[in-house]
């Protein structure tokens, strides 16, 4: 229902802009004509309490009343404007404003005088930058009003460099393509023992197995075995496993090997020693860890990992120990030397093939040199001090005297004799 | 996570988080900074590290002793201090003959020395001899830079993109209005530069936005640029580079001008123009007598072809 003389509140008279009454409009739409309201000086803003009616005297009033707002205007935000040449850039993200403006009032200036100047445009700058923050969008934050600041839009450089990507592990690989997906598990699980929700792993966990009091041997088992040993063996054994499966991840993701491997890698470029590696361990790995297998006619066993000196044991056969150490004692005793008969006749037919090779250098040599100062052909049998013959007792070594085993022309010390 | 990547894993939850903080992450966190005294700082640059400890706390590390080695020739003993403490900003006062008063400031990439200023000190007034009322320690100060010698040579954009780095404390998304304390401002003139901090005061205006009153708070020095170590071109490219997640994402049919317009395409499907929904002009409606007109034509022309069907 229309009020009786056509206003309805909150709408303004469409056709003549000067007209400040709200409440003045028209169902219609049409000017209601002469008597649209034009508030007069002392009520700027259109009040109605004022009933002053006046007709639409002209362009005149209407320009003088828009002066007196902006002046209104302008008085109120004289305070907090600032004139600029250049205007202020703003980064509000990072509270920050640049100042292009050359601060030619500053220049040669000193003492008190630099020090009102600098507040002077520092409260000029800061007051830019407040118009700037409160211009933002608030909100009300537990009674304090609080702007919304923008991202910083100055990129500064980071600290450290960015962060790689982690490579999966083999099962995260495995998981990805044949699409599982890891099953939400509960993180309480119900006790029926302690009749309470527990966690599922960790302090205090609902299916503890270390807590048992009570192990039942299972059917195939020996008797005698210890099942709680057993338990924690096993569980060595996992984590062992889990942490060698850790390390492997690891390795595979710096591509780096790993010192167990040993260096075994097939790349078809391999040197001998390696193969013979290769092959060693793969003779061990079979079910029965090597027992079974073949080897070709000639091929010594092999040395094995384990100790290569083996002690007899303290406590044995007290007759056998008595008798080899009286054994001992008569053959360092006794004058005659102890010879082994191939061992000699190894070691004689060595020198004899030295000799002659020596001999057949020092031919070819004197015809080229002459007299040297240097003998090379020293028959090495000679000279040393009771080292060139059969090897006295007690003597083990494989090759022949130092002299002999080491460069030619050399000798164990002392003096050369010609 | 790193620190699974190790390894010797971290056995307790502490060291966990420890390294966990110290990781390179995609958002990262508050630059600490290490205040350092050299072989023969004197008791100006004591004092002026002690302020700027105030200035920068809690992100920000004091050491009590000396320190003898010189940044510019060796930089090994800062980069250890700075992985030790985690610290990729770093001000480093010492006293000769030669340069008086001098400091150096810097900042690190991946523990190594980006950047690195040295500043002499003329003129130095500190905290404790201005008798005002000071601010709380923590807040976010505001950053002002006067003068258009900032943007003149590379060194003074350096140094003032150090400056940001340094003082500018954690980025926050909102900030209390009332809260805004105090400012630091920069004037770079006659090749001096003036620091000078200001505590705010804000004071009744006819509207919402206070007038601005400023009264001369904190320390307030006069510098002067004296060497510098700037990191290469690459390697500052390197360290400013964004993480993928962090870049601006582009949306698709929206283009911009250098003008600064912006553009957007639309696709539309084909339309019938004789079916378009234009303006009402009351003058070019079809009257009843051409409606009966045009039905009587099409009547007429289906009926033709289904004849000649």
């Amino acid at each position: 229902m229309l009020p009786p003389d056509g206003r309805v509140p909150g709408r303004r008279c469409p056709e003549l802009p000067l007209c400040h009454r709200k409440d003045n409009f028209l169902a219609s739409g049409r000017a209601y004509a002469g008597l649209h309201v034009v508030p007069s000086a002392a009520c700027a803003g259109g009040c109605l309490s004022c009933g002053s009616l006046r007709v639409a005297m002209g362009v005149r009033s209407a320009e003088e009343l828009l002066a007196q707002a902006e002046q209104a205007e302008a008085e109120k935000l004289r305070l907090i404007t600032v004139h600029k040449d250049l205007e202020l850039e703003f980064d509000l993200g990072n509270l920050l404003a640049t100042d292009r403006n050359p601060p030619t009032g500053l220049r040669q200036r000193s003492g008190p005088e630099l020090e009102a100047q600098l507040q002077g445009l520092a409260r000029d700058n800061v007051q830019l930058l407040i118009n700037q923050l409160w211009r933002l969008p608030t909100e009300r934050v537990e009674e304090a009003v609080v702007a919304k600041l923008p991202e910083p839009s100055l990129r500064l450089p980071r600290e450290k460099p960015l962060p790689k990507p982690r490579p999966l592990t083999r099962w995260q690989q495995f998981a990805q393509l044949k699409g599982i997906r890891p099953r939400k598990k509960t993180s309480l699980v119900w006790d029926e023992a302690s009749k309470q929700w527990r966690r599922r792993w960790g302090y205090q966990r609902a299916r503890d197995d270390t807590k048992e009091w009570l192990i039942e041997v299972p059917g195939g088992a020996d008797p005698d075995e210890d099942q709680f040993a057993k338990r924690q063996r096993a569980k060595k054994e996992r984590v062992a496993k889990n942490e060698l499966n850790r390390l492997r991840n690891i390795a595979r993701a710096h591509k780096v090997q790993l010192p167990s491997q040993g260096g075994m890698h097939p790349t078809g470029y391999q040197s001998r020693a390696e193969l013979g590696k290769a092959m060693q361990v793969a003779k061990v790995s079979t079910a029965s860890v090597g027992r079974f297998q073949e080897r070709l006619p000639k091929e010594k066993p092999p040395r094995g990992p384990g100790r290569k000196r083996r002690f007899q044991p303290n406590v044995g056969d007290f007759a056998a120990e008595k008798q080899s150490q009286l054994e001992l004692i008569r053959v360092m005793n006794s004058k005659k030397p102890r010879m082994d008969v191939t061992r000699a006749t190894n070691k004689q037919m060595r020198e004899e093939d030295r000799e002659e090779a020596a001999k057949r250098k020092t031919a070819r040599g004197g015809n080229r040199k002459g007299h040297g100062g240097k003998r090379k052909g020293r028959p090495p049998g000679l000279g040393g001090k009771g080292k060139g013959g059969p090897p006295g007792p007690g003597n083990k070594r494989k090759g022949g005297p130092p002299g002999v085993g080491g460069k030619k022309g050399q000798r164990p010390g002392g003096k050369r004799r010609k | 996570m790193a620190e699974l990547d190790r390894v010797v894993k971290p056995k307790t939850k502490r060291a966990k988080r420890f390294l966990e903080k110290r990781e390179p992450k995609v958002n990262e966190n508050v630059k600490n900074a290490m205040l350092i005294k050299g072989g023969n700082a004197n008791a100006t640059i004591t004092q002026v590290l002690r302020d700027m400890y105030a200035l920068k706390k809690p992100y920000s590390v004091l050491y009590k002793k000396k320190n003898i080695t010189r940044p510019f020739e060796d930089q090994t003993s800062l980069e250890f201090f700075s992985k030790k403490s985690d610290c990729s900003l770093f001000m480093f006062g010492s006293h000769n003959k030669k340069r008086p008063n001098n400091l150096i400031v810097g900042r690190m990439y991946d523990y190594h020395i980006l950047d690195m200023i040295e500043l002499g000190i003329e003129k130095f007034v500190s905290l404790k001899d201005i008798k005002n009322s000071k601010c709380p320690e923590g807040t976010k100060p505001m950053l002002i830079f006067a003068g258009d010698a900032f943007d003149i040579s590379e060194d003074y954009r350096r140094l003032k993109s150090l400056l940001i780095d340094f003082f500018r404390g954690p980025t926050v998304p909102n900030i209390r209005l009332a809260g805004l304390e105090y400012v630091l401002h920069f004037t770079a003139v006659d090749g001096k530069i003036y620091f000078r901090t200001y505590k705010l005061l804000l004071k009744k205006s006819g509207c919402r936005t206070p007038r601005i009153e400023l009264e001369e708070m904190g320390p307030s020095l006069d510098l002067i640029m004296r060497r510098t170590y700037l990191a290469s071109d690459d390697l500052y490219k390197l360290s400013m580079k964004l993480p993928k997640a962090l870049k601006p994402k582009k949306k698709k049919n929206i283009s911009h001008d250098t003008f600064g317009a912006t553009y957007g395409r639309i696709h539309m499907q084909k339309q019938d123009l004789s079916k378009l929904q234009t303006r009402k002009m009351k003058g070019l409606k079809k009257r009843p007598a051409e409606k009966l007109t045009n039905n009587q034509e099409n009547k007429s022309q289906k009926i033709k072809r289904r004849k000649i069907d």
